[in-house]
């Protein structure tokens, strides 16, 4: 029985699913509230949180049909005796099973969501992400090359995390000031995370190749389904960044110089009243932060892949 | 602009190349105990197999058939205390003389699943 393309399938929700909430969450604590977004930002959380738990409950009951190869084996508690409590990766995935049942009830228990909290949010669905790494090619490793190879992949998660995570509070704030709301909270919202977007895909950069390093012997393993799937990797990672220096060297400068001068200026007001160009470069903003958006849907995709194929063969 | 991503690319090269060396990767069996296609003059006591790296014992299995495809007596595949990448099956009887073929699917510590088979005989 190969169940290959349904654990990609959920474990690409459960890296999605935690990467948005974590870069979300984070968005509050280092760019404030999402202007015009917060209270539908906190119910989104509470649907991440629980495709988060939804896709790691689905996530183990398919690798225990994967691993004894019977569909039976979901109703033998000797099965999944010996799956969580007699292997290494049984008891990581306990753990994070209560940590992850732990988030949804946090953010089921705020409603609509309160940014002042969202520190915890912030801590949790990052150490889910880090633990991740005992549970793939990273906790496999021995000695110091496991030791690097976690701190490589936590490193990759938190700043993929803090980048694609952050875009959904930013399309709020875009939303928001395309309709006539506040622009300078959004032109600030843009700065910081522009900025820490740099120092993130720097992070991706140089975990990336001591991920790959550890995971390859040399260019001959482009060669082989994991190296295929890590070349499609780097491609769209490419892509990604160069729309995001197209956001932040032609379309956040011209925001700027249209309104004026430095941080857009222009207080609330009607729509009518908005100069065109401006409004122009806040739709060209908003395109392409939905492409990063489809984009960085596609990589975490890709990344699934990677952690289900062999490095080398 | 074609000089600067030559060199970029030569620097990803190298800091990649600097860190391989020592890939992780899906375990192998590095051997097994009989030898895959082995005759012996004395039936076994226990199939042992040994991977390059450590395996999961209480996800992983091992089953012996006949020839015919029938199932021989054993209890489960356990880990060998002293050693985490070998798995250990005892057999309830002595095989008789016959040809015999192994079925083995390990769990590696990385949760991937890798699995084989190979064959040996007993002489009469």
């Amino acid at each position: 029985m190969e169940l290959f393309w349904p654990l990609v399938a959920v474990r690409w929700l459960h890296l999605w699913s935690l990467l948005a909430l974590f870069g979300a969450s984070l968005f509050a604590v280092y760019g404030g509230p999402s202007p015009g977004g917060e209270e539908a930002l906190g119910k989104i959380k509470v649907w991440l949180a629980g495709i988060a738990l939804a896709s790691g409950v689905g996530f183990i009951m398919l690798m225990l049909v994967d691993m004894a190869e019977e569909v039976t084996s979901l109703l033998s508690a000797s099965r999944w005796r010996a799956f969580l409590l007699a292997t290494g990766f049984g008891r990581v995935w306990l753990l994070r099973l209560v940590a992850l049942g732990a988030l949804l009830l946090w953010a089921a228990s705020r409603g609509g969501g309160r940014p002042n909290r969202w520190h915890a949010d912030a801590g949790l669905s990052g150490a889910l992400l880090v633990s991740l790494a005992w549970v793939g090619h990273a906790g496999a490793g021995e000695g110091a090359d496991a030791f690097a190879g976690m701190f490589a992949y936590g490193c990759h998660v938190l700043a993929a995390g803090t980048w694609l995570g952050g875009l959904l509070p930013l399309s709020f704030a875009l939303a928001n000031a395309r309709a006539g709301g506040d622009r300078e909270r959004l032109c600030v919202a843009l700065e910081r995370f522009s900025r820490l977007g740099q120092a993130a895909v720097a992070l991706i950069l140089a975990s990336g190749i001591v991920s790959a390093g550890l995971n390859m012997q040399g260019f001959a393993d482009f060669g082989t389904p994991y190296g295929r799937v890590l070349l499609g990797k780097i491609a769209l990672f490419a892509v990604l960044i160069a729309i995001a220096a197209a956001n932040r060297w032609i379309f956040l400068r011209r925001l700027r110089r249209q309104a004026g001068h430095g941080p857009i200026q222009i207080p609330a007001q009607i729509q009518a009243q908005i100069p065109a160009q401006i409004r122009a470069q806040i739709r060209a903003l908003s395109r392409t932060v939905a492409a990063e958006h489809v984009i960085g849907l596609g990589l975490v995709a890709l990344a699934a892949a990677l952690s289900s194929l062999a490095p080398v063969d | 602009m074609i000089r600067q991503c030559g060199r970029a690319g030569a620097l990803l090269a190298f800091l990649v190349l600097s860190f391989a060396g020592s890939a992780q990767a899906h375990t192998h069996l590095k051997k097994s105990s009989p030898a895959a296609g082995a005759t012996l003059a004395n039936a076994p006591s226990e199939i042992r197999l040994q991977f390059h790296e450590a395996i999961e014992a209480s996800v992983s299995h091992i089953s012996v058939e006949t020839n015919a495809g029938q199932a021989v007596a054993a209890g489960a595949a356990a880990a060998d205390p002293s050693d985490k990448t070998a798995l250990v099956l005892r057999l309830a009887e002595p095989l008789q003389a016959g040809a015999y073929k192994v079925n083995w699917r390990v769990i590696s510590a990385d949760t991937h699943k890798v699995k084989g088979s190979f064959t040996f005989q007993v002489r009469p």
